[in-house]
Order: C-alpha cells, then sequence, then structure tokens
C-alpha cells in the first residue's frame, strides 16, 4: 500500500504540495494566533505597567511616630520585618520636617530613603553616607547659597508647625539635580515629590537623631515582573496589608485596578489574537477543500477502477485520503515550525520589548485542531466521491446544478451565518467571539451574492453573445456555469470582508487614538510645574509669553464630590489649547467668553506698612478683637498681617508689610478675629487704609460699597456678621451667642462663577471653610485634557475664588506647537521647576503600544494574510481549470471563437468573481462595522473619553481598492496559468 | 476457481434520457455454460455492451434475471456486488488504461485488485508473478503501466481483471486499436485464462476473428439475442418469448407487417410468407 501511495502523491505532486503547503499556513497561523497573543499579552504588561499612575503601582504604609505607639522604633530598627511581595521593591524612608536655624521662610524635610543614592544624580559633592551628612536640591542651594561644605542647623518641628527645641548640625556633602518626581521610586509621596526646595537627604539615624514626630513609611513598589504570574498576588498584597496595619502602619494600595488593566489587557489580547486567527485558519482548509475537490474529479477514472476491482470499503476509503492526509500530516511539523519562525519575527519586529516567544498549551492545541481540521477537509472534500457507485465514477460525468435541496442547505447556511455573526457581536464584550462578525458575515453574504448572481450572469451572458460580444458573454456565463463560482465568490468575499473590516477598525482606532492623545492631553505640549500658587504661576507664564500666543497657565484641582476640574488661564485658551471639534462643540473662543465674562476686580496695595484707622464700637466683656487682613504677595503666597488688639475708640494701627515694598500685593479680604469667651459681640469701623506714604490704597468709596464683599453663607448653626456702611468707612459686627464667621472676601468675580461643564454641575465647590456657588453657563460635549466628563473654569477667576482655599492642585503649562524651542529654559528662568514634559505625540504612542493596538495590529497582519491565501486560492483552482478550460477552448476553437476571445473570457470570468465579491465584501465590511464596532477593542478599558468615530476616512477605501486590484492581478495570472496546457493541446 | 455458468432470462434494461425512456434490451435470453468462451457480437447500439454491464453488475436490469453461477445478481444488495467484483468477477473494460492505475506499476495494480479475495479466501490468491506469466507479461510486474505498450497494457488489464482469480471474465473490446500482433497476444492470453483456469469468458467484440477465435458468438440485435453462429455455422434463437429473429438480410424482403405461416413438418419448421401476388 505504502508503494501504491507514493506512486499516488509523485502522479500528483502538485496538489500534494498545495496541500502540504495550506497545511503549513494553517498550522502556522493556529500556532501564532495564540503565541503572538501571549507575546503581546506580555509586552502589553508591561506597557501597561509603565504607563499606569503611581498609585496603581505602589502599597503604601505610613505611620507617624509618637503618636501611634513604639511599634515604629521597632521597624525602624529592624526588629520588625517589612512585608515583601515577589517582584515588588520595598522601599522605607523615615522623614522629619522642620524649619533651619536662622529661619529662611521655608520648611523643610530631612529624610532617608532606601537606595536614594541611586536615583538622585549629583552635580556636585557626593551622596550622603555618614551620619549629619546631607545632600540638598540645587534649587536650595542656589536660593539660599548652601554649596558643597556648608553646614546648616536644622530643627525638627512637630507636623502642626510647632517646633522642636534642639536643632541638629547638618553638612551638605552634596547638590542633587532636581528629579522627575513622578518616577514611581518617590511613590507619590509629596514630601519628596512635591515639596518646595525639595528635601534634604541623609541616613535613618541622622533623621532619628531629630527631635519630633517622624514619618515612617513602607513602599512596595511593582516592577512588571509582579504581574507575571498573579497566582497569588491579591493573596500576597492582602498579606503585605495585613503585615503593615499589624506593625500600625496606615496601609493604602490601588494595584487591584493596575491588576485589572493587565488582566483586562490580556483578556482583549488572548481572546481577539485567537479568533483573528480563525477566519485565517477557515481560508486555509477552504482553498484546500477547493483544491482537494477539484483534485478529486480528475481521479474519479481512478476511483472507479478501485471500485470495479471491489476493493473493500475501507481501502477504497482510505487510498484517497491518506494522498491527501499525507501531505497535511507532513506539513504539520514544517507548519509548527514556521509559525514559530514567523511569530518571533513579528514579536521582535512589532512589539514593544520583543517579548520572547514560548510555546504554550493553548497555541498547541490550536495547532493540533488546525491539523485535524485539514484531515476533516480532506476527508469532507472527498467523502461523496468515495461513496459513489461504480457506474456513476466510470461515466466520469460530474453533475452541474443542484438540487433544491442543496440550494435550501446552501441558503440556510448563509442566513446562519449572517445570524451567527449578529448574535457574536452583541453576545459578547469587546474583542473575543465580536471578530468573527466580519468571517460571519462575510460567508453569508459572499454565499448569497454568489447564488443571487448566478441567474442574471446566465441572462446578461447569453444577452452579450447574442450581441456579439463573444469574451464578455462568455465571461459572464461562466459565472453562473462553472463549477466552483459560487465556492469562489463566497471565498472572496469573505477576504474582502475580513480586510475591509481590519482598514475601518483600524483607521476608526487610529482616529480615535489620536483624537483621544490630541484632547486629552490638552495642547500640542504639557509641562507640569512643581506646585506653585496660580498667580505665581500665571505671572511666569506672563514672563515667557507676554502676548499669549503659546503658552498658557493651567492648574487642574480635585474637589471633593465634584468631577475633575482643569482650570486654564481663558484668555490664551483659544491660541494655546486643543480644542475639541465636533457636533454641539462651541468654539475655544465662545469658551473664553463664556469663562470669564469680565475681568476680575483685583484691589492692588503697595507699601511696606499699612494704616488702618479702626473704630471699635463695641465689644463683649472679655473679648479682644484684631482685624486680620487677606493679602496674595506678589509671588503668589498668601500674606496675613494683623493688628494689635482693637481698643475702644478710634485708633490708626500699623501692620508692616515689607513684601509688598517693591510690588504690590493683592488685597483679597480680611477678617475681625475675635477672642471672646461667651457671647460673640463686636463692632468695628475699618477706614481708609493708607501705605507709608500716605497714598490711600484701599479708600472709602470701596470699603462702603457693599456689594464689592463676599461672605460665607450665612446660616444658624454658622452666623456671619453683619456689614453696614458707615460714615467713616465699613462696619463689620456680631452680636450672637455662638461663633460668628467675621470674614469678608473683595468680591472679585461674578457669583455664581460661570463655567463650562460636559454634565452637571454642583450648585458650589466646598473648599476649606467655604463654599463658592457655581454654575454651568455653557454646555460642551467634550473638553480638552477631560474629554466627555469634567469642568473647565478660568484660572483667573479660581484663583481668586477657590484656590486660595483648595486643598491640591496639579499646576502646568499647556504649550502650543510654536512655542519657541527654548521654551523649557525660559521656564525655568521664570522660577517654574518642570516636573515632567508630555506632548501629543507621547500619549499617542502609549496607545499604540497597548493591548488593543498590538490586537488591531495583528488583525490587519491577518486580513492581509486573507488577501494573501486568497489569491492563492485562485491560483490553485487555475491549476485545477486546466484540462477543463482546455477541453472548452478546443471545443469552441474550431467554431470560429479567436483565441484572443477565449483568452479574455478566461480572464473577464475571474475577473467577475473578484468584481462581485468585492462589492459583497464592502457590503459585508459595512454590516460587520455596524453591528460589531462597539465591540472592537480599541481601549483595554472602558474609558470615559472620546467615542470612536462613526464612520472611518474615506481614504481607507484606497486600501480596499489595491487589494482589488491585486485580487485582479491574481485573475490574469490564474488565466495564464489554466491557459498553458491548454494552448499545448488546443494547437 | 472454476469457471462460473451465466443465465440471462428475459432481460430488460430501459434506461431514461431527457425524459424519455430507450429500450436498450428488450428481453435477453442467453445461457453461457461454466468454462465456456463466449463473444458478443453485433452493430453499434445493440446492447452488448449494456448487457455486459449487467452481467458485471454496473448496473441493474429493469426486469428479467442475471444470474452468475448461483447468484441472481439483480437482486444482491451493492454490498455483495462489490464482494463478487472482488472475488468471482473480471471485468475488463473498454480501452485497457481505464482499467489500470497508470502511475502504479503493473505489480501494485494486481495487488489492489486482489484485495478483496485476500480478505475473503486468502489461500486462493495467486502471486502476481504467476498472474503475469500467465498473460505473456512475465518480467513486467515492475514496470509503470503508462510506460507499457498497448498490447502489453491490454494483457495487464486482463492481469488485474484475473487477479482474484474469478469464475467470469467479462472483457469489453479487448483488441480495439491493437495492431494484429499485440491482437493475437491479447486472444492467447483469453486462451490461456481459459484453458488453465477453466474461467469464464464473454468478450465484447467488433471484430468477426475474434468472435471466430472464441468459438461461440451471440450476436445481439435491437436488445435481444438475434443469432448465435457455433462451428461456423449460423442459427437463429428462440427467445424465451418464443420470438425468433430473422436474418438482417431478409428483412428487405420481409419487411414488418409480413405475414407469416409457420409449418412445423418432419422436424423442420416452415415459414410461409402470405403473399396475395
Amino acid at each position: 500500500m505504502i508503494t501504491l501511495l507514493l506512486a499516488m502523491l509523485r502522479a500528483r505532486l502538485g496538489i500534494a504540495a498545495t496541500t502540504f503547503v495550506l497545511t503549513i499556513f494553517a498550522v502556522a497561523v493556529a500556532l501564532a494566533g495564540p503565541l503572538y497573543a501571549r507575546a503581546a499579552a506580555d509586552s502589553a504588561l508591561a506597557v501597561e505597567v509603565h504607563a499606569a499612575p503611581t498609585v496603581e503601582r505602589v502599597i503604601t504604609g505610613d505611620l507617624l511616630t509618637g503618636v501611634r505607639g513604639p511599634a515604629a522604633v521597632d521597624v525602624v530598627s529592624g526588629k520588625i520585618k517589612q512585608p515583601y511581595i515577589r517582584g515588588f521593591e520595598t522601599v522605607t524612608s523615615v522623614l522629619s520636617n522642620g524649619v533651619l536655624n536662622p529661619d529662611v521662610g521655608e520648611t523643610f524635610w530631612l529624610g532617608s530613603r532606601t537606595g536614594v543614592c541611586e536615583h538622585l544624580t549629583l552635580i556636585r559633592g557626593r551622596c550622603a553616607n555618614a551620619d549629619r551628612e546631607i545632600v540638598i536640591r540645587e534649587d536650595t542651594s542656589k536660593e539660599h547659597g548652601f554649596d558643597v561644605g556648608s553646614d546648616v542647623e536644622f530643627m525638627a518641628s512637630s507636623f502642626g508647625g510647632g517646633r522642636g527645641e534642639e536643632s541638629i548640625r547638618l553638612t551638605v556633602v552634596g547638590v542633587y539635580q532636581t528629579y522627575l518626581p513622578t518616577d514611581v521610586y518617590w511613590a507619590d509621596r509629596f514630601m519628596l515629590a512635591g515639596s518646595e526646595g525639595g528635601p534634604f537627604f541623609t541616613n535613618d539615624r541622622t533623621v532619628r537623631s531629630a527631635d519630633g514626630p517622624q514619618l515612617l513609611t513602607t513602599d512596595l513598589i511593582a516592577t512588571e515582573e509582579a504581574f507575571r504570574d498573579r497566582s497569588t498576588l491579591d493573596a500576597d498584597i492582602k498579606a503585605a496589608m495585613d503585615i503593615l496595619s499589624a506593625t500600625q502602619f496606615q496601609p493604602h494600595t490601588e494595584v487591584e485596578s493596575l491588576i485589572d488593566h493587565i488582566e483586562d489587557a490580556e483578556e482583549t489580547l488572548l481572546s481577539s489574537l485567537i479568533v483573528a486567527t480563525l477566519p485565517l485558519i477557515a481560508i486555509c482548509w477552504y482553498v484546500m477543500f477547493l483544491a482537494i475537490v477539484g483534485a478529486v474529479q480528475h481521479r474519479r477514472g481512478e476511483l472507479a477502477v478501485t471500485a470495479l476491482r471491489g476493493v473493500p470499503g475501507r481501502l477504497r476509503w482510505w487510498l484517497p485520503n491518506a494522498e491527501t492526509m499525507v501531505p497535511v500530516l507532513a506539513g504539520a511539523i514544517p507548519g509548527f515550525l514556521f509559525g514559530y519562525a514567523v511569530t518571533a519575527a513579528l514579536a521582535a519586529w512589532l512589539l514593544p520589548g520583543a517579548p520572547l516567544v514560548t510555546p504554550t498549551l493553548p497555541a498547541v492545541a490550536l495547532a493540533v485542531l488546525s491539523v485535524v481540521g485539514a484531515l476533516l477537509t480532506a476527508v469532507i472534500a472527498q467523502w461523496r466521491v468515495t461513496r459513489e457507485p461504480v457506474s456513476n465514477l466510470l461515466r466520469q460525468v460530474v453533475r452541474r446544478g443542484d438540487s433544491n435541496a442543496a440550494r435550501a442547505v446552501e441558503a440556510v447556511a448563509g442566513v446562519l451565518a449572517l445570524v451567527a455573526g449578529f448574535q457574536a457581536a452583541t453576545a459578547a464584550g469587546a474583542g473575543g467571539l465580536a471578530l468573527l462578525v466580519p468571517l460571519c458575515f462575510g460567508l453569508g453574504i459572499g454565499m448569497l451574492a454568489g447564488r443571487l448572481v448566478a441567474a442574471p450572469a446566465e441572462r446578461l451572458g447569453r444577452r452579450l453573445i447574442r450581441g456579439g460580444r463573444l469574451a464578455l458573454g462568455l465571461a459572464t456565463i461562466s459565472v453562473s456555469r462553472r463549477p466552483g463560482s459560487r465556492a469562489m465568490v463566497a471565498l472572496l468575499t469573505v477576504a474582502f470582508g475580513l480586510f475591509g473590516f481590519a482598514l475601518t477598525v483600524t483607521d476608526t482606532a487610529a482616529r480615535a487614538w489620536e483624537e483621544r492623545a490630541h484632547v486629552e492631553t490638552g495642547a500640542y505640549r504639557v509641562l507640569s510645574i512643581v506646585p506653585v500658587p496660580a498667580a505665581r504661576l500665571m505671572d511666569a507664564v506672563k514672563a515667557v509669553d507676554p502676548q499669549g500666543n503659546f503658552a498658557m497657565a493651567a492648574a487642574t484641582v480635585q474637589l471633593p464630590d465634584a468631577p475633575p476640574v482643569v482650570a486654564v488661564d481663558s484668555t490664551r485658551l483659544a491660541r494655546v489649547a486643543n480644542w475639541p471639534a465636533g457636533p454641539g462643540q462651541p468654539t475655544a473662543a465662545q469658551a473664553a467668553a463664556t469663562m470669564r465674562p469680565q475681568e476680575p476686580v483685583t484691589k492692588l496695595v503697595r507699601g511696606n506698612s499699612l494704616f488702618i484707622p479702626l473704630t471699635l464700637n463695641n465689644i463683649g466683656d472679655n473679648s479682644t478683637a484684631r482685624l486680620e487682613l487677606d493679602m496674595i504677595k506678589p509671588n503668589g503666597e498668601r500674606l496675613n498681617p494683623i493688628t494689635s488688639a482693637i481698643q475702644p475708640g478710634t485708633a490708626i494701627y500699623e501692620v508692616t508689610t515689607p513684601d509688598c515694598a517693591q510690588k504690590a500685593c493683592r488685597f483679597t479680604g480680611m477678617a475681625v478675629s475675635l477672642a471672646a469667651f461667651g457671647r460673640q459681640q463686636v463692632s468695628v469701623t475699618v477706614g481708609e487704609i493708607r501705605n507709608e506714604s500716605g497714598e490711600v490704597v484701599v479708600d472709602r468709596g470701596q470699603l462702603t460699597d457693599l456689594t464689592g464683599w463676599v461672605q460665607r453663607k450665612d446660616t444658624a448653626g454658622k452666623p456671619t456678621g453683619d456689614l453696614s456702611a458707615a460714615g467713616n468707612g465699613l462696619t463689620i459686627e456680631a452680636n450672637s451667642p455662638i461663633a460668628v464667621d467675621l470674614r469678608i472676601w473683595v468680591r472679585s468675580v461674578p457669583e455664581p462663577m460661570p463655567l463650562l461643564s460636559t454634565g452637571d454641575v454642583p450648585e458650589g465647590f466646598a473648599a476649606v471653610g467655604s463654599t463658592v456657588s457655581v454654575q454651568r453657563a455653557l454646555a460642551t460635549p467634550m473638553l480638552p485634557r477631560l474629554g466627555d466628563n469634567g469642568i473647565m473654569l478660568d484660572l483667573r477667576y479660581a484663583e481668586l475664588s477657590i484656590m486660595p482655599r483648595a486643598e491640591a492642585q496639579r499646576s502646568e503649562v499647556w504649550l502650543s506647537a510654536d512655542a519657541p524651542e527654548d521654551i523649557l529654559q525660559r521656564i525655568g528662568s521664570a522660577g517654574l521647576t518642570i516636573q515632567e514634559d508630555i506632548r501629543e505625540s507621547d500619549r499617542l504612542e502609549l496607545f499604540s503600544r497597548q493591548a488593543p493596538a498590538l490586537a488591531l495590529g495583528f488583525l490587519r497582519l491577518a486580513a492581509l494574510a486573507a488577501i494573501l491565501l486568497t489569491a492563492a486560492g485562485l491560483i490553485v483552482a487555475a491549476i485545477l481549470d486546466r484540462s477543463r478550460r482546455a477541453e472548452d477552448l478546443s471545443a469552441l476553437l474550431p467554431h470560429g471563437l479567436s483565441r484572443r476571445t477565449a483568452r479574455g473570457s478566461a480572464v473577464l470570468g475571474r475577473a467577475f468573481l473578484v468584481l462581485i465579491s468585492v462589492v459583497a465584501g464592502a457590503i459585508a465590511t459595512a454590516a460587520a462595522w455596524l453591528v460589531a464596532r462597539e465591540v472592537v477593542p480599541v481601549y483595554t478599558t472602558a474609558v470615559a473619553a472620546i467615542p470612536l468615530p462613526t464612520w472611518p476616512d474615506p481614504t481607507v477605501g484606497n486600501g480596499y481598492l489595491a487589494a482589488f486590484v491585486f485580487l485582479l492581478g491574481t485573475c490574469w495570472v490564474a488565466a495564464r496559468v489554466a491557459r498553458r496546457e491548454g494552448e499545448g493541446t488546443v494547437q | 476457481m472454476t469457471g462460473l455458468a451465466v443465465v440471462c432470462r428475459r432481460v430488460v434494461h430501459i434506461y431514461r434520457v431527457d425524459g424519455n425512456d430507450v429500450v436498450a434490451l428488450a428481453g435477453v435470453d442467453l445461457d453461457i455454460a461454466a468454462g465456456e468462451m463466449v463473444a458478443l457480437v453485433g452493430p453499434s447500439g445493440s446492447g452488448k455492451s449494456t448487457l455486459i454491464g449487467l452481467l458485471a453488475g454496473l448496473m441493474r436490469a429493469s426486469a428479467g434475471q442475471v444470474r452468475i453461477g448461483t447468484v441472481d445478481i439483480s437482486r444482491v444488495s451493492d454490498g455483495e456486488m462489490a464482494r463478487l467484483r472482488g472475488t468471482e468477477l473480471g471485468v475488463v473494460l473498454q480501452g485497457a488504461r481505464r482499467n489500470l492505475l497508470p502511475y502504479a506499476t503493473v505489480r501494485s495494480n494486481i495487488w489492489l485488485a486482489q484485495r478483496r479475495a485476500a480478505k475473503v479466501r486468502p489461500g486462493d490468491v495467486e502471486s502476481p508473478e504467476r498472474i503475469l506469466a500467465l498473460l505473456g507479461l512475465t518480467g513486467a510486474g515492475h514496470q509503470r503501466v503508462e510506460d507499457l505498450a498497448p498490447g502489453a497494457a491490454q494483457r495487464a488489464a486482463l492481469a488485474v481483471a484475473m487477479a482474484a482469480s474469478p469464475g467470469l471474465l467479462l472483457v469489453d473490446e479487448p483488441t480495439s486499436q491493437l495492431d494484429r500482433a499485440a491482437r493475437d497476444e491479447v486472444l492467447a492470453a483469453l486462451a490461456a485464462i481459459n484453458a488453465e483456469r477453466g474461467t469464464t469468458v464473454v468478450a465484447v467484440t467488433h471484430d468477426p476473428e475474434v468472435g471466430a477465435k472464441l468459438g461461440r458468438v451471440v450476436t445481439i440485435r435491437d436488445g435481444r439475442v438475434g443469432a448465435e453462429g457455433r462451428n461456423g455455422r449460423e442459427f437463429a434463437v428462440i427467445a424465451g418469448d418464443g420470438t425468433v429473429q430473422l436474418p438482417p438480410e431478409l428483412l428487405d424482403s420481409y419487411p414488418p407487417g409480413t405475414l407469416l405461416a409457420v409449418e412445423h413438418l418432419n422436424g423442420k419448421v416452415m415459414l410461409v410468407a402470405d403473399r396475395e401476388d
């Protein structure tokens, strides 16, 4: 039998080679999908970990010594073991807050941190090793004149502000460069990442020698290795948190969120890529099926011989099947190796980090399944012929035309494919089965198209032949009569459907990413600045760009119970920000005008001392009243000069304001500070305020215009003072059994404050000690940086009304694309310290490395491979058509059909199949896109941001057209292939 | 395996072509004794190939009985028919190469044809060499069919048909498109088969010389046994329904519709035409 089998294989080497090659492709594709998915998941894991915010990468534990008992000492001394998780780096710190002696007007952190020297770039000196040695930041060195060798005295204070009793003497041994505070090593700790002046780094013993309470921190910082094997990660994290709690540390982590991201990315990739390979495997099987079905028709005579000899059924079945199974089995191992090599090459070429490709069980299982599928394909392709009676086989006549049952089965299969596609799209989540929709739709629509065009093609062909257009007529008729035409239309439609869908998805995803990067970055380039007061930020930006052409100050603010808020200098918004476009979107100019309807009112005060005439009209027993001014220094810091106790009667009180001597300070408000036991009773009249030159800085008119002042909302539980205009000024009075809020602020901005919002806004923003009423003045679908969820307001308004009282803010400078090249130096010269420099392209690049981009990249390659495989299918069909076409030609040539016409009809016949399929494929693409676009994996996690574009860019049609032209070219080649033998016989 | 007798009783076969019924065999009665050699001759379309197709089990008779040995093959199942073809029936179709796998060697073709017999009665399976020797193809077993000369190919086809040592050998046009030498070799091979194995041989042929060599010549005409020649003499044959076909040359003188009086006198049957003139 082996001899016979070898003889059969030798005799039909072409079909054996075709089966062998198709098996190699099927196995390679089956293996490549899961392998690439695994490698892509590894790559995406690294990307997700590095892109994650610090809070999602660390487990933090804080302990304030002196507050929570002696355990802390044990921790510092090493008596208590620190938690450890595989893949996490455990970093501990000891931090003490204090001032220098003599005081330089700033507080500093003195701290130690595990491995800090490796994370500092020293520009002078060396790192601190010995006791009492410190390294300081370059700006501190510059500002205060400390350098290597300088001695400083550090006096620890309580975290509430009280000073310790003893100072320690420290020696500066090095000056370090300002580091990137967003580096995960700093664990987002504001004392390390955001403190003004930067921490002094030393060793543990030195910090512990400082008097006063100390903050102990333990940070477990995750590396990507931590997430490779997640089987015990949850338990490990819980154990670490328990250890921190047991040692009285306050633990906190959002690592679970990162784990969710990673698992989401992995699931997207594994499900999407495995599913994306299925159409390719199916196409390989289908082309193989066409090849075997075509080949088996050529061997009907041989099968008749075996039947005629009464060869037992099993052998009769085995012989033809073995002939196709041998190349299938022979192709398995080379296919495996080829698939592995291709995946390794793709991973090295396409995947960030070029992860190693290692065979996995699902990959091997799918490869084996593809071999089994190929074997079954071979069996099914020959099933009918191996069971046909010998008389049918002897006749060698292939039955043309289908029975009604066959037609019904095909129609039902087409409809089922469509239904299955629809179900896959609606039942599945993002990615996964939804990616089978183009295959199902392509198959269903392809089968229906092949069926529907047959009759019209027949009629048209006859008409064309009657009209003397023989080449066209014969070609058109061949569409309906040529065996396998419908199968070829289905195959081509599937390929076009897959390709069109891949083009559509990748185009819309790319545009979505571009749009998202454009909007979410906020501007072409955004510099994150070490936090400074908003006024200082705006002044610095103004110094850098006086005209407002390319730079804009901005700040993000997180307020309790409010959507994310970004405050911008709206006068520069239109020129600098990436203002989103779209339906219902106001212009940037409209937005700016809405946010800042009028220039804010500011009262500027200049003078080394201020003289305030105060009249104490009334005061309760045992009570003392002072007047405290609320001012903003030129550098944006707050200034609260306070008078001495106000005495009954009228007198002029002096407060010193040296910070306002050179440049004017802004007068923002004042408060009567009442120290009262019992009833709150006071009445103070504030008169015109003058400076040392006698110049009026706050005049009577301003004082007595009651509409120019703002008070906190008056409530029964917390009443506010009464204001009245007196002859010589403004009277503030209170008479209440409970504490009265006697603060008043200059009304700088309209109330309620106008803002832009993508949705509902609260009535007011809660701030420390106050609530600022706000109202949505303009609704907008999108906002720069915030996407479709957030609030935007004017930075100047915010600074005047909210920020002095806001808890946290992040300072930024937004830059347009035409910012000068030396902008970073200019910003630095203006006194701002840049923490991070983010460009729109960085964000876009991040999207391109994340799981969906990797999945869609593979989908695109798979679609391209589908087109190539389909082209191979056309060629295979042409090879099998050789003798039949030759007979057709030989039958018609003697009747006067010119060779040219015959050749033309051969090319056109195939081209018509491609033409029908390209239309059907476009319909399948559109249908699949309409149904499945919601579940296409574009982002790993559901983000409230930029919606996907509804339709792809028309330029997508170019790629589709290229595929069409390529397959038309293949038709020409196929016609030549089919003709080569035919010409030999007719001549 | 000794020869098998063949009995056909009122065999009718009707084809259906384009919605019309075409009667190919209209009641064939034929008896072939075991070990006999018979040539079926007749004009094209007379039904001789249909008859051999029925004997080979390639098609089923529309009516009547076809018995080979003791088996009525018009009633057996497809599986049983396949068994018969693999063991007791050797069939050679017209065109030697249609009977062979062209790319395989002669030996492989014989091996394949012996599979059923090897399963059913392994003791009776002869070695390919012996079969080849019988057909005068000694040493040709390793040759591929496509490399054989036409005469050798025809004998190779006979060898394959004889591979399972069948009791009945059915051959369709064994000598067509062969030169005289090759024809003689094939006829010699058929004679050897019959002589050495006692195999019943039924051959369809157009060649009167082939018929003469086989001994008994049965002429099929219009779907019936029209005549039979034995030992150089031509006989009309009485069919099962009592009909007798006149020799074709008489039909011009006695067109259809002519009335004949049948007179049986002294052991002779006389047909007397009723002519008014």
